[in-house]
């Protein structure tokens, strides 16, 4: 199983930029990995620290995709989430994980093509960083 | 929880083949029948027949929730919810999902995969989709408006046209606003004037302004103070307060008289064929450096000096922006007229002495050296502000202004003049330095909106909104403080914390800061969201 090591990705989108900029990249046919789950959420501030702590249980990289900081369709909610994700990683270096594993990422509308560029790296990351070893299966 | 899922019927359509080629639809229909779903695929290879395919089979078979699946859903979505209406089924039991997604993948098992996956993943989220149940609504269909300038007049005027009673405050005691003041404006804001005046359906109040606003969209009770104290019932405020303009020049003192002057004291000075003295300095750029209209007013003023008084005319500026339409052409006719541009980067001095203006600057291209102008007249971009007591007003209605000090609009990307409260409108200067166009249709525009939501005394409103269980809610008033748009408040009563269904945008921020959770958004309930999780290793891991 490690030889090929797949990196799984959770891929949070807010409805206002990240679902559109997915929709954007598949329609384009602009390449991001395999492996990567998209589910959609209102508003990046939608998203709760125990969504992303079980995405990393199920996965091996969490990303958040969420409206440029002054964009943000319900003013500030990215904000939170940008917090939330600092938090995160700090509770993730207690207890042992990379916290290169949950990454937030700021997107227009419709940039298909930086969210595909995006997943491209993150996942190269991952496949680096190898299995993540809080992946429940493991 | 029992499950119906036969009842859910999913819905697989192609366009021009792109799936099939890709992936196995067959095998995803059957894995999927297997889970006890209902599956259907269309033979159809163009959207117009899936719909009537789609409308078809919502004929044929009877179904509580549906999943379409195809390569192009989402954008189709209003199209697919208007057949549902057709047949009574709630727009809330459909879910959509883009097939693209599978795409990508190299192999065709691979790619049936996850076609599955999403599939079956849209359809436990519809599975587990509660009734939106509904709720009516009274409405205040009066609106109120902030300011008597161009842009609170167009607005009332239209809001009238479509039949609703407006209350125009202005804080001054007569109407207009800064426009009254530009020569060339003067006869338009006269006509605006009287047509108000004459209308029935508004009453205007001067010289008072909003002191609080209570309550949410459709119910406002606005307390207004001045000559009298008033309290009104409103469905909806716009706020029109206009922006001021002042000359950004820290070395104006007496002596400086009229030596300096704003452009727009220019333009009405032109338009009056005033005089303009024999030398005329121009120095722009002191201020909003980002905005093109000042160098577009620049050139048009450079140009009409130069050919009608035929004054020798001088521009300095930090950066010509000439991106405008024709802005490159009038920029050259400036120039073949005989009037002269320089640059600065760093701000020039600028003296008053015996009726002349010194202004010097350092020469770009030999930096060592000075270049000093003697003129009769400064001519400088004023500096927009915001206008006097925003920060109050803003206080008053609970929104936000941006840096500058104006008020935010909610999101550029639609109709800009929304604010972050439902049912609170920023129209004209007081949201963005614009011109006179631009405000009368912003007028226009958010009037029409708001007639678009007041036009019924009473609206069946879909509880979307989030849902606070009394029971859990420990009143810690975190999300009071967290909702962006002001749609919760306390209720005494109950001693909980309460929804504003009308006012809540549903965005889900109060339920992910909720230490106890206990704030449910109906359309994405956690179980829903923690279940899309799971999915991921179920089926393909
Ligand atoms: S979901 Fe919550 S935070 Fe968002 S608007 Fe509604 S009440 Fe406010
Ligand atoms: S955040 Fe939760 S507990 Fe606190 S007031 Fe709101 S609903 Fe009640």
């Amino acid at each position: 199983m490690k030889r090929d090591f797949e990196p799984k990705i959770t891929a949070f989108c807010c409805e206002h930029s990240g679902l559109p900029s997915a929709d954007m990249a598949v329609e384009s046919e602009f390449v991001y990995p395999e492996g990567v789950n998209i589910i959609k959420i209102p508003c990046s501030g939608k998203v709760e620290a125990i969504h992303i702590m079980r995405a990393l249980e199920e996965g091996d990289g969490v990303a958040i995709f969420a409206c440029h900081k002054e964009a943000c369709q319900f003013l500030r909610g990215n904000l939170r989430t940008e917090a939330k994700v600092t938090y995160i990683s700090k509770i993730l270096r207690e207890i042992g994980i990379e916290k290169e594993r949950v990454q937030m990422y700021f997107l227009a509308p419709s940039n298909g093509v930086k969210f595909a560029r995006t997943l491209r790296v993150f996942y190269k990351n991952l496949k680096d960083l190898g299995p993540n070893a809080g992946r429940k299966e493991l | 929880m029992k499950r119906e899922v036969s009842k859910i019927g999913i819905f697989i359509y192609d366009c021009e083949s792109k799936l099939k080629n890709v992936l196995s639809i067959s095998e995803v229909c059957s894995k999927l029948e297997g889970l006890g779903f209902v599956c259907f695929e269309s033979p159809a290879s163009h959207f117009n027949e899936a719909m009537s395919d789609f409308e078809k089979y919502l004929k044929d078979n009877e179904m509580l929730k549906v999943v379409i699946a195809g390569c192009d859903s989402r954008s189709k979505e209003q199209i697919f919810k208007n057949s549902l209406k057709k047949v009574g089924l709630s727009p809330y039991w459909v879910n959509f999902v883009n097939l693209n997604e599978a795409i990508g993948y190299k192999e065709k098992k691979k790619a049936t995969e996850k076609a599955i996956n999403l599939v079956t993943q849209a359809a436990k989220w519809i599975e587990m989709q509660e009734i939106i149940g509904t709720q009516k609504v009274l409405l205040n269909q009066k609106v109120l408006v902030l300011g008597g300038g161009i842009a609170g007049i167009e607005t009332a005027l239209t809001l009238t046209e479509g039949g609703l009673d407006v209350i125009l405050i202005e804080e001054t005691s007569h109407l207009g606003g800064g426009a009254v003041a530009v020569e060339n404006l003067k006869g338009l804001v006269k006509s605006k004037i009287e047509a108000l005046v004459n209308e029935k359906k508004v009453r205007v109040i001067n010289s008072s302004h909003l002191v609080d606003l209570d309550g949410h969209v459709g119910r406002f009770t606005a307390r207004v103070e001045g000559e009298q104290k008033l309290i009104f019932e409103v469905g909806a405020v716009v706020v029109a307060t206009g922006n001021e303009l002042i000359l950004p020049i820290q070395e104006l003192d007496e002596s400086s008289g009229s030596l300096a002057i704003g452009q727009k004291d220019l333009e009405n000075r032109l338009s009056l064929s005033k005089d303009v003295p024999q030398r005329v300095c121009f120095l722009i750029d002191l201020v909003d450096e980002d905005l093109k209209i000042s160098t577009q007013v620049l050139l048009k003023q450079a140009l009409a000096v130069k050919e009608k008084f035929g004054s020798d005319v001088i521009c300095l500026c930090r950066d010509l922006k000439v991106s405008f339409d024709g802005g490159e052409k009038l920029y050259e006719k400036a120039q073949e007229a005989g009037v002269l541009f320089f640059k600065y980067t760093k701000k020039p001095k600028i003296a008053f002495s015996d009726e002349i203006v010194k202004t010097s600057l350092i020469n770009e291209d030999y930096p060592h050296e000075k270049l000093v102008f003697e003129s009769d007249l400064l001519v400088v971009n004023e500096k927009i502000m915001p206008g006097r007591g925003s920060n109050a007003l803003a206080e008053s209605l609970s929104v936000d202004l941006d840096s500058k000090g104006f008020f935010q609009s909610d999101n550029v990307k639609l109709l800009p003049t929304f604010s972050s409260r439902r049912g609170i409108f920023f129209v004209g200067g007081c949201r963005l330095p614009q011109n006179i166009n631009e405000t009368l249709s912003e007028a226009r525009a958010t009037a029409a909106e708001i007639f678009s939501f007041l036009s019924k005394e009473e609206i069946e409103l879909d509880l979307t909104s989030a849902k606070i269980d009394s029971d859990k809610c420990i009143l810690c008033l975190t999300c009071i403080r967290t909702c962006p748009h002001r749609a919760i408040v306390v209720d005494q009563e109950e001693e909980t914390a309460k929804v504003i269904p009308l006012a809540c945008q549903s965005c889900g921020i109060c339920v992910s800061e909720c230490p106890v959770v206990a704030i449910e958004l109906p359309l994405y309930t956690n179980a829903q969201i923690i279940g899309q999780l799971n999915d991921v290793v179920g089926e393909a891991g």
